[in-house]
C-alpha cells in the first residue's frame, strides 16, 4: 500500500529533466523560428550576407587607385575613385535596409516565441516551476526576456557577416602574399582575451553580489513609502545612506579591479596585434622586387587598408560570437529545457489507460498514506497522511502556520502529486486521472487569489472558461460569491475594466476583490470538489461572518436534493475555529501529519489539540 | 480605570452597520484627480498614466533591440515617455529642461568621479581624431614607398597610430564601465539623501512624484535600459564614430573647401531624412498604450506565479497565450506601420550620399590623374573621405536618452521632494519651533488630540488636502502611563492616528498636545526618540538580527539588552545576534512570518528600554497563530506597563486586555471606556464583540463543556 517504487521514479522524472547541450538547443530554437516566418528569415540573412561585400572591398579599391596612379591608367584610377564612393553608399543603404528588414523578422519571430513560451509555461501539469527557487532562477530569462531569443538570429547574420568580411579580407592579404594571411593568427591574443573579460568581470561581480544585494535593499528602505514610516520614526535615514553607499564600495571595489585587470590585458593583446600588422606592411613595403615602386605604393596600401579593416572585423565576430555564447546561446538552452521539462510532464496522451474522471462522487477522496516533499527540498510538508473525506461532506481543515494545509489542498488540485503514497477518488489513483479533466471538475478560491483586471464580466466567468461571456451565469456566480454588493456599485456594472491602470478601469478593495475571486470560484455549477482556502482571511469581522454564512449555505446545497451536485466535497481551510466548527468533519494537522480527525463535537469531547486550540481563540471573548 | 467620556459626543453613536467599501470607496482612476484612500495610499496606488513596470518591460524589448548591433532603430526611453505624458501638467519649462538633459548628464559624471570623467573625455577626444591621423600617416607611408624614401618614420607614425585605435578601446571600456558605475552610485546617493531627508511622508507617497521616483530608483537595474556601466560604451561608440566623421571631413579641407561641406552634409542629411523611421514618435498614442499594455499583461498572467494556481484550476492556459498573441500583433503591426522605411526618404537619401561621393570620389580621381595630386595626398584624401562616412553611424547614441533620463529625473526630484516631504506645521509657522524643548520626559501627563481633522493630501504639489477626511473633529486624551486599544473597520482611520502622532504628517485642523504642548512646536527628532512603532508593515531588515533589534546600534549596554528585549518578545533563541535575517547572505537565515513579528516587536521593547515613552503597535500580532498570539500578548502587556501604548488591532480578544478602548466610526470616537464598561454600556463595541463571540459561545454551551476548564486543562 504506500508508495510502489515506480510510483516515487515517476514523481521524481521531473529532477531528471537535464539541461540540454548548447548548440542542439540552439538548433531547435533555429528551427522554429524558420517554421515560424520561412520567408522573412530568409531576405533577412541574404540581406546582411550583402551588406558585408561592399565594406570589405575598400582596400581593393584603394590598392586599383594606387595601382591606377602610379602606371598612369588613367580609367582605373576613375573607376577605382568611384568604387570607393558607391562602396560607402552601398555599405551604409544595405546596413539601413538590412536593418529593417531584421527587425520585422523579429518582431514576427517574437510574438511566435513569446507565445510558444507562454503556452509551454501555462500548461505545465504542476506548479514546481514556479516555487522551487532552482526553476525560477532558470525560468527568469524565459518569463521576463524571450525577446532575448530571436537575438540568436541576429547575432548569427551578423556573425555571417562577419565572417564574410573576414574571408574577403584574408583572401585579398593572401593574394599579395600568402603568409600574409598569417596576420590572423596574430589576432588570437585578443580573441582570447576578449572571451576571458566578461567572465572575469562577472565573476567579480557575482563574488560581490550580497553586497550589492544589500546595497539594494538599503536603498530600497530608504526610497519607498511604506518602510519610510518606520524609517523616520527610528530616525535611521542618515545611517541608511551611509550604510547603502559602503555596501556598494564593497562591491564595487574588487569589481573595478577586475576591470582593471582585464582592460590591461586587453590592451596587451591588441599591442600584439599592432606590431604583427606593423611588422606585415613592413614586410611588403621593404620587399624588393616585385616590381619596386609600381606595384609596392599598392600592396602596401592594401596591406594597410586591409590589416586595419582585419583587426576591426575579427573584434566584431568575437565580440558577437561572445554575445552568442554568452546570453543567446544560454537562452535557447533554457527554452529546450523547458520544452524538454513540459514534455516530461505531459500527459502520456488521453490514451485508453487513463480513466475517465466519475460523473459524480460516491465513495469521496481517500489518501493512503501520502507524504509530500517539495521538489528539490529533503522536508516532508506532510508525512504518511491517511484520510478519508466522504462524498457530500464538508471538511474543515485546521492547523497551525506550516502545518501543511494549503499543501493538501494542491495534492488534490493535482497541482503536485504526492512523493509517496496516492489520492484515490472514488477508489482510482487521482495520479491516473487526466489532470485537465480532473480539474475541470474542481472550483474554489483561495487565500492568495489572482486579480484578473479584465472585464468584471470575464473575471469572474473565467471560473467556467466556455460560459465566459454568459452574463445570467455571471450574474448567478456572483450572487452565490456575495459579491453582488460589488457589483452593484461598480459604473458599468458587469461589463466595468478592473484595475486602475486601465482606461475608465476601477480599483476594488481587497474585500472587493475577494468577494469576485470567490465568485469566479462558484462559476462551475457541478464541480465534484470545492476548495475554499482561506478566503477571507483578510476580512473584518461582520463581513467575515456574513460571507461564512454564505458559505455554509452554498456547501450544503452541493449535498443537497440535485442529482448534479449530489456527493460533492467541500474542503475549507480556516484560521477561524469559529468557522471551522461548522464543517462535518474537521481535520487537525499538526507538524505534517495528522493529528485528530472528527466532528466539532467529538473533537471537543475528546480533549486533544483541537478543544485547546478552540479554548484559546474562545476563551478570548469569555 | 476611571471610566472617560470622550470629549465631544455630538454625534451619538450609529447603531446601523455602514457597509466598509463606502470608506474603501470605488477609486475610479481620472487624470489629475486620485481619490482619498483611507488608511495610507492603497499599494496599488500609480499614477494615471502608463504603471512604470510595464513601460519598463516595453523599453527593455527595445534595449535588445540595440545591443544586436543594429542601433539605428530608436525609441524614446520611458523618461522621455513619462514627461510627455505629464506634459499638460508641466508645460513648457519641462520641455526645456528636456532639452538639456543631455548636458545635464555629461555635467554629472566629473561630480561623480572627477579623474574618470576626464580621463574617459581624453580617450574620446583622441579616439576621435585617430581615423584622420591614420588616413594621414596611410599617405605618408604609401608616398615614401612610392619614392623609394626611407621609411622607418612613416612606418613608426603608422604603427603608433594604428596600435593607439586598437588598444585605446578596451582602455575606454573599463573607464566608461567604472565611471558609469561610478556615476549611477552617485545618483542613488542624492536620492537617497532626497528621499530620508525630508521629515514628512509626502515626497514618498506623491503619485505626482512617482513617475520620475520609479524611474530614479530602477534606472540602473537594466530593465529600462543598460546600467550606466554598459552605457557608457554605447555612449563613447556613438561619439567616437561621430568626432571620427568629423576629424575627417576637416582634414579634407585641406584637399578642397566645398568637398567636406558637400561629404558631411549628405552623411548628415541621412539622419534628418530618415528621423521618422528611426524614432517611433507617435507611439505614445492612447491606441499603442492600449496595445502594450494589453500584451505585456496577458503575457504576464500566463507566465508568472500569481496567477498560476487558478490558470490551472479553471483551464485558461489556452485562452491566455490567445490573447496575449493577438494583442501583440496588434502592437507590431502599429509599430510597423509609424516606422515603416519610406520609399522617397531613403531614395533621396541615397541619391545625396551617392552623388556626394562620386562627385568627390571623381574630382579627387581626376586632380591624382592629372598629376595635381601627389600619390600620398589622393591616398590621404581618399581615407579621409571614406572615414566621413562615419558621421552617418554616429551622433548621440540611443543609450544617451537612456542614461539622460534618469539623471534629470534626479536632479528634479532633489528640489521636489524637499518641497512634498516639508510637514503642514513647519511650512506654516517656520521657524517657530527651534525652542529645543526638554522631551526627555515627555509625556508626563497625557496625549491629546483637540478637534483634530485630517485628510491625505492631494497628490499634486499643493499639499491641499483630498476628498473626505479620515478624521474629523477626532477628540482624545490619553493618560500617561496607560494603554489604550483602537478598535473600528477597515478605513476608519486607526492606522492614521498612529502616523499622526509620529508627525509623519500634520493635521489640517486641531492640534495634537502632548503635556499641554503642540506637538507641532516640539523638536521633531526628539520627539520621534520617544517613540517606539510596530507597523503592520514593519521592516524586515536584511541585516544581523543585532540591528534588526536595535537599528541604530544604539544601545551601549549592547548585547544584553538586545538578548533581553528578544526574550520578551518570545524571540529568545530565535538565531545568533550576528545571523543576518535573510538568504542570499552568508550564513543568512529566512524567519517566518511570526518569528518576523516577534523580531519588530523585540525592537520596540528594546526602544522602551533605552527611553521610549510612547508604543504604537498597529496589528502587532496578525501574523501569529492562536497559541503565539494569547502568549506574546501578555508579554507585551506586562513590558510597556509602564509607558503609554496604543494598541491598534482587529482582533478583540486582543483589545479587550487594554486598560481603554476606543471604537473608531466616520473619524471620531463614538465610544470609550474599558472592555467592562463597553460591554455594559451596550453599544458599537458590544454589537461587535458579540459577533466575534457569538461563534464561539452558543456551540461550548450546548455541549456545555466549560471553556475555562478547557483552558485550565
Amino acid at each position: 500500500m504506500p508508495s510502489s517504487p515506480a510510483e516515487a521514479q515517476r514523481v521524481a522524472a521531473p529532477d531528471d529533466v537535464p539541461v540540454p547541450a548548447a548548440w542542439p538547443a540552439m538548433l531547435r530554437v533555429l528551427k522554429r523560428g524558420y517554421q515560424a516566418e520561412p520567408r522573412l528569415l530568409l531576405v533577412a540573412f541574404g540581406l546582411a550576407l550583402a551588406a558585408a561585400l561592399p565594406d570589405a572591398l575598400f582596400a581593393l579599391w584603394l590598392k586599383l587607385l594606387a595601382d591606377g596612379l602610379v602606371t598612369g591608367a588613367r580609367r582605373l584610377v576613375v573607376g577605382a575613385a568611384i568604387g570607393l564612393g558607391a562602396s560607402a553608399a552601398a555599405t551604409w543603404f544595405l546596413r539601413v535596409t538590412s536593418d529593417r528588414t531584421q527587425r520585422r523578422f523579429r518582431d514576427r519571430l517574437t510574438i511566435a516565441l513569446e507565445s510558444h513560451v507562454a503556452r509551454l509555461q501555462a500548461s505545465i501539469a504542476t506548479l514546481a516551476h514556479h516555487e522551487r527557487p532552482d526553476y525560477l532562477d532558470r525560468l527568469a530569462v524565459l518569463r521576463n526576456q524571450v525577446f532575448m531569443l530571436d537575438h540568436i538570429y541576429m547575432s548569427m547574420f551578423s556573425t555571417c557577416g562577419w565572417i564574410l568580411r573576414l574571408g574577403v579580407t584574408v583572401a585579398l592579404l593572401a593574394s599579395i602574399r600568402p603568409v600574409l594571411a598569417l596576420l590572423v593568427l596574430f589576432a588570437l591574443p585578443t580573441v582570447l582575451a576578449s572571451a576571458w573579460r566578461p567572465g572575469i568581470e562577472r565573476a567579480a561581480e557575482q563574488r560581490g553580489a550580497p553586497a550589492n544585494r544589500l546595497a539594494r535593499h538599503l536603498f530600497d528602505l530608504a526610497t519607498t513609502a511604506p518602510p519610510g514610516k518606520e524609517v523616520r520614526v527610528t530616525r535611521i535615514g542618515d545611517r541608511l545612506v551611509a550604510r547603502r553607499r559602503a555596501a556598494w564600495e564593497r562591491w564595487y571595489g574588487p569589481v573595478a579591479q577586475a576591470r582593471w585587470g582585464s582592460a590591461l590585458w586587453h590592451t596587451l593583446a591588441w599591442a600584439v596585434f599592432g606590431a604583427a600588422y606593423v611588422g606585415a606592411v613592413a614586410l611588403v613595403a621593404m620587399t624588393p622586387g616585385a616590381g619596386v615602386g609600381a606595384r609596392a605604393a599598392g600592396n602596401v596600401l592594401l596591406v594597410l587598408a586591409a590589416g586595419a579593416r582585419l583587426s576591426a572585423y575579427i573584434g566584431a565576430t568575437v565580440g558577437e560570437i561572445g554575445f552568442l555564447r554568452g546570453i543567446w546561446l544560454d537562452g535557447s538552452r533554457r527554452l529546450a529545457w523547458l520544452e524538454d521539462y513540459a514534455a516530461s510532464l505531459a500527459e502520456p496522451g488521453h490514451a485508453a489507460s487513463a480513466p475517465p474522471v466519475p460523473e459524480r462522487l460516491t465513495e469521496g477522496i481517500r489518501f493512503e498514506h501520502v507524504s509530500f516533499a517539495y521538489p528539490g527540498t529533503e522536508r516532508r510538508v506532510l508525512d504518511d497522511v491517511s484520510l478519508t473525506l466522504p462524498a457530500g461532506a464538508v471538511v474543515a481543515v485546521v492547523g497551525e502556520n506550516g502545518a501543511g494545509k494549503s499543501t493538501l489542498v494542491k495534492l488534490l488540485c493535482r497541482l503536485y502529486t504526492p512523493s509517496a503514497g496516492r489520492i484515490l477518488v472514488d477508489g482510482v489513483d487521482l495520479a491516473r486521472l487526466p489532470a485537465d479533466g480532473w480539474r475541470r471538475r474542481l472550483a474554489g478560491a483561495f487565500q492568495d487569489f489572482f486579480r484578473f483586471e479584465l472585464l468584471v464580466r470575464q473575471s469572474v466567468g473565467l471560473g467556467d472558461l466556455p460560459r465566459l461571456d454568459d452574463e445570467p451565469a455571471v450574474g448567478a456566480a456572483v450572487l452565490r460569491g456575495g459579491a453582488g454588493d460589488v457589483v452593484e456599485r461598480l459604473p458599468a456594472g458587469l461589463s466595468t475594466q478592473l484595475g486602475a491602470a486601465w482606461p475608465e478601469g476601477v480599483e476594488l478593495s481587497f474585500g472587493q476583490w475577494q468577494k469576485l475571486a470567490l465568485a469566479r470560484g462558484f462559476m462551475r455549477e457541478a464541480p465534484l470538489l470545492l476548495v475554499l482556502d482561506e478566503p477571507t482571511a483578510a476580512l473584518d469581522a461582520e463581513t467575515e461572518h456574513a460571507l461564512f454564512e454564505r458559505f455554509a449555505a452554498a456547501a450544503r446545497n452541493g449535498g443537497g436534493d440535485d442529482g448534479a451536485t449530489k456527493g460533492r466535497v467541500t474542503i475549507l481551510v480556516s484560521h477561524r475555529f469559529s468557522t471551522v466548527r461548522m464543517a462535518d468533519l474537521i481535520v487537525v494537522l499538526d507538524g505534517a501529519r495528522v493529528r485528530e480527525v472528527g466532528t466539532h463535537e467529538a473533537l471537543m469531547a475528546a480533549g486533544g489539540a483541537y478543544a485547546e486550540l478552540y479554548g484559546i481563540q474562545a476563551a478570548a471573548y469569555r | 480605570m476611571h471610566f472617560e467620556r470622550p470629549e465631544i459626543h455630538l454625534a451619538p453613536p450609529k447603531m446601523e452597520l455602514e457597509p466598509f467599501w463606502e470608506d474603501l470607496g470605488v477609486l475610479p482612476r481620472l487624470p489629475g484627480r486620485a481619490a482619498s484612500p483611507p488608511e495610507g495610499l492603497p499599494l496599488g496606488f500609480q499614477p494615471a498614466g502608463e504603471p512604470p513596470e510595464r513601460a519598463h518591460r516595453r523599453t527593455k524589448q527595445d534595449l535588445c533591440s540595440t545591443i544586436a548591433f543594429a542601433p539605428r532603430l530608436m525609441v524614446p526611453y520611458p523618461g522621455k515617455e513619462s514627461a510627455m505624458t505629464n506634459r499638460e501638467f508641466r508645460g513648457t519649462m519641462i520641455e526645456r529642461l528636456r532639452a538639456r538633459s543631455e548636458w545635464q548628464f555629461f555635467r554629472v559624471l566629473p561630480r561623480a568621479d572627477r579623474p574618470l570623467a576626464v580621463g574617459w573625455w581624453l580617450v574620446l577626444a583622441v579616439r576621435g581624431l585617430l581615423p584622420a591621423l591614420f588616413a594621414v600617416a596611410m599617405g605618408l607611408l604609401v608616398g615614401a614607398v612610392q619614392r623609394g624614401a626611407p621609411l622607418a618614420g612613416p612606418l613608426v607614425f603608422v604603427g603608433t597610430v594604428f596600435v593607439l585605435l586598437q588598444v585605446l578601446a578596451p582602455l575606454h571600456h573599463a573607464l566608461g564601465t567604472n565611471l558609469g558605475s561610478r556615476t549611477a552610485a552617485w545618483l542613488y546617493d542624492q536620492l537617497t539623501t532626497a528621499c530620508v531627508r525630508p521629515p514628512g511622508m509626502g515626497h514618498l507617497e506623491n503619485p505626482r512624484l512617482a513617475t520620475d521616483l520609479s524611474m530614479a530608483r530602477d534606472f540602473d537595474l537594466g530593465i529600462t535600459g543598460p546600467p550606466l556601466s554598459i552605457a557608457m560604451d554605447f555612449i563613447a561608440a556613438g561619439m567616437v564614430e561621430m568626432v571620427g566623421g568629423l576629424a575627417a571631413a576637416a582634414l579634407l579641407v585641406a584637399y578642397a573647401w566645398w568637398a567636406p561641406l558637400l561629404l558631411a552634409g549628405a552623411w548628415l542629411a541621412t539622419h534628418w531624412l530618415l528621423r521618422e523611421s528611426a524614432v517611433w514618435f507617435d507611439r505614445n498614442t492612447s491606441e499603442v498604450r492600449e496595445a502594450q499594455r494589453h500584451a505585456d499583461y496577458a503575457y504576464r498572467l500566463a507566465v508568472d506565479a500569481p496567477a498560476a494556481k487558478e490558470l490551472r484550476l479553471f483551464g485558461l492556459a489556452d485562452w491566455v497565450v490567445e490573447r496575449f498573441a493577438a494583442r501583440r500583433r496588434r502592437l507590431f503591426d502599429l509599430l510597423w506601420e509609424a516606422t515603416r522605411l519610406r520609399e522617397r526618404p531613403v531614395a533621396l537619401s541615397l541619391f545625396l550620399v551617392l552623388s556626394a561621393n562620386a562627385l568627390v570620389f571623381w574630382a579627387l580621381a581626376e586632380d591624382a590623374a592629372s598629376g595635381r595630386l601627389p600619390l600620398a595626398r589622393t591616398v590621404t584624401f581618399a581615407g579621409a573621405a571614406i572615414a566621413v562616412s562615419a558621421i552617418a553611424f554616429g551622433g548621440l547614441s540611443w543609450a544617451l536618452d537612456g542614461a539622460a533620463a534618469p539623471v534629470g529625473a534626479v536632479l528634479r526630484l532633489e528640489e521636489a521632494m524637499e518641497r512634498a516631504g516639508t510637514l503642514a506645521g513647519d511650512a506654516r509657522d517656520a521657524g517657530d519651533n527651534q525652542e529645543a524643548r526638554d522631551v526627555q520626559r515627555l509625556p508626563a501627563k497625557e496625549i491629546r488630540f483637540r478637534g483634530v481633522r485630517f485628510a491625505y493630501p492631494r497628490p499634486d504639489e499643493t499639499g491641499e488636502p483630498a476628498g473626505a477626511p479620515i478624521l474629523d473633529g477626532f477628540d482624545l486624551t490619553l493618560p500617561a502611563g496607560s494603554s489604550l486599544a483602537i478598535v473600528g473597520q477597515n478605513g476608519a482611520g486607526k492606522t492614521t492616528l498612529a502616523k499622526l502622532l509620529c508627525r509623519l504628517y500634520d493635521p489640517q485642523a486641531g492640534t495634537i498636545e502632548i503635556d499641554g504642548v503642540d506637538l507641532r512646536e516640539i523638536d521633531l527628532d526628539a520627539w520621534r526618540a520617544r517613540l517606539a512603532a510596530v507597523f503592520q508593515d514593519f521592516i524586515r531588515f536584511e541585516l544581523p538580527l543585532r540591528e534588526n533589534v536595535d537599528p541604530l546600534l544604539a544601545r551601549q549596554a549592547g548585547d544584553a539588552a538586545i538578548q533581553a528585549a528578544l526574550r520578551e518578545a518570545g524571540a529568545a533563541h530565535l538565531a545568533e545576534l550576528d545571523t543576518v535575517l535573510a538568504r542570499g547572505y552568508e550564513g543568512g537565515t529566512e524567519l517566518s512570518g511570526g518569528q518576523w513579528q516577534r523580531v519588530a516587536l523585540a525592537r520596540a521593547l528594546a526602544a522602551v528600554q533605552t527611553g521610549a515613552g510612547v508604543v504604537l503597535l498597529d496589528e502587532p500580532t496578525a501574523q501569529l497563530d492562536v497559541r503565539g498570539e494569547a502568549e506574546i500578548f501578555d508579554r507585551i502587556l506586562a513590558a510597556t506597563r509602564k509607558v503609554t501604548t496604543i494598541l491598534i488591532s482587529h482582533r478583540f480578544s486582543t483589545v479587550r486586555h487594554a486598560d481603554r478602548i476606543c471604537v473608531l466610526e466616520g473619524g471620531r470616537v463614538v465610544e470609550l471606556g474599558s472592555h467592562d464598561q463597553l460591554m455594559a454600556q451596550g453599544g458599537r463595541y458590544r454589537e461587535m464583540f458579540d459577533l466575534q463571540a457569538s461563534r464561539f459561545g452558543e456551540g461550548a454551551e450546548e455541549e456545555g463543556v466549560p471553556l475555562d476548564a478547557e483552558l485550565a486543562g
